[in-house]
């Protein structure tokens, strides 16, 4: 436990000195949402489901780029030998950079949201308690999925191009769900289903990091 | 070997051909769809090949990681290549049948959108094989990443019963939802096309070893011309 505290500090440490991963996530959800206001300027024939998509799909992008950043900031001088061969093993690495990627993504997913609900101004469209749920479990599914992937490519040739080609097919399954139950949450309908299914997604990338962390990379 | 080779290539051809048969002429035109309904033995057999390669190939990086023995790792390659050859044939064949039951080529359908989905997900298990280094760490990386790929196989297989979807559902609880010759034919071309990946495998897990032993080979020389 106290290896993950002391690893997750330093990664929001080295995020307050360089802001080169949840600034950056961030700064991409907005001009996505600020593209997406200036090409569909719509004078509000827009839909719910539309803004939801947009939203997804602005998250979906932004996480991709925290996710190459992830394990990407210890690949200099070895960082990730001395993480890995410090007191406590692997497992807290991992369960430390779920934790950092988890925290970006959700931070991100939630000031998203509010930004879009004001930007695109459709009837219907608020941050409920429902669809901040649905955000925060979209920003495990980003970062369970985002840690097994990025910590597996690390040290692979052209790691920055591979990573994202990797993710997204992983990540079009937490997209749908979370699409489908913003959207659902916007116009009333029965989100629970696709907050069920993203619930049983995210249980299984969790478990499968903390199964395979032995094998993610080797030092 | 080579008598027992021959006889597996003529039982394999004697197979397809008797397959052929049960779908062209041994099973009925369907009522609604009329000979079209023949896509569909193709697209079950397609169907079952992709499930069975994609299983042996996550229990084999499952054995990999265990034991680090690479010939698993071949396992595991040859029946991810041979898994989204068939997938790639399920997709087409699924495209036709469509056309012809739907009158559309495509649709975001549960179903569709998941065989998308697992489909690009073992593209991208070959793609990290052909971009990543050193077999030790290919076969670690690809291990991984294959049982990572595998969870979208049950997703696959379930769609259609756990969403709203208009793909048929043919296997239920209570029995199949079609006629009994055309049971029969589903279940000959789901034979015939195992067979095909039974020999399939054998080609390319060979063809595998010559490739390593070259590689081997070339860089043997490559150390000797250095000496």
């Amino acid at each position: 436990m106290q290896k993950i505290w002391t690893l997750f500090v330093k990664d929001m440490r080295l995020e307050a000195r360089q802001k080169d991963m949840g600034f950056l996530m961030l700064a991409f959800a907005m001009m996505e949402t600020l593209v997406f206001g200036f090409a569909l300027d719509s004078g509000g024939r827009m839909q719910t489901d539309e803004v939801a998509g947009i939203l997804w799909m602005g998250f979906l992008f932004a996480g991709m780029l925290g996710i190459v950043r992830l394990f990407g900031r210890e690949t200099a001088e070895d960082v990730m030998v001395g993480m890995a061969m410090a007191p406590g093993g692997r497992l807290p690495v991992v369960m430390a950079k779920m934790a950092v990627a988890w925290v970006f993504c959700a931070a991100t997913a939630s000031i998203a949201t509010s930004v879009d609900v004001a930007v695109f101004q459709v009837p219907g469209t608020r941050v409920s308690v429902i669809v901040v749920l649905v955000m925060l479990l979209g920003a495990l599914g980003l970062a369970s999925v985002g840690t097994l992937l990025s910590g597996l490519s690390l040290n692979l040739s052209g790691h920055e191009v591979l990573l994202p080609v990797l993710t997204m097919p992983f990540l079009v399954p937490v997209a749908i769900a979370g699409m489908e139950a913003t959207g659902a949450a916007w116009r009333g309908g029965r989100p629970w289903p696709w907050i069920h299914a993203l619930m049983a997604y995210d249980l299984i990338f969790m478990v499968l990091p903390l199964l395979l962390y032995e094998f993610l990379w080797e030092v | 070997m080579a008598r027992f080779r021959s006889w597996g290539l003529a039982l394999l051809g004697a197979g397809m051909v008797a397959v052929l048969y049960l779908i062209f002429l041994g099973s009925p035109d369907d009522a609604v769809l009329g000979p079209s309904q023949r896509i569909f033995y193709v697209h079950m057999g397609a169907a079952a090949v992709a499930g069975v390669a994609y299983t042996i190939t996550a229990a084999a990086s499952l054995l990999y990681l265990g034991t680090r023995r690479l010939s698993f790792d071949q396992w595991a390659a040859a029946s991810a290549e041979i898994g989204t050859a068939f997938t790639t044939m399920l997709l087409v064949s699924g495209v036709l049948w469509g056309r012809a039951a739907w009158g559309i080529w495509w649709t975001w359908d549960p179903r569709l959108t998941a065989t998308v989905i697992l489909w690009v997900l073992f593209m991208g298990y070959l793609m990290v094989r052909q971009w990543t280094d050193g077999r030790e760490r290919r076969a670690r990386v690809a291990s991984v990443l294959a049982l990572a790929a595998y969870v979208a196989v049950p997703i696959d297989y379930m769609t259609i019963r756990w969403w709203k979807s208009i793909h048929p559902v043919v296997m239920t609880s209570h029995g199949f939802n079609m006629a009994p010759s055309m049971v029969v034919a589903m279940f000959a071309a789901m034979a015939g096309m195992l067979l095909l990946f039974a020999a399939w495998m054998q080609i390319r897990l060979a063809l595998m070893r010559v490739e390593w032993g070259m590689e081997d080979a070339r860089n043997r020389m490559r150390g000797m011309g250095r000496r």
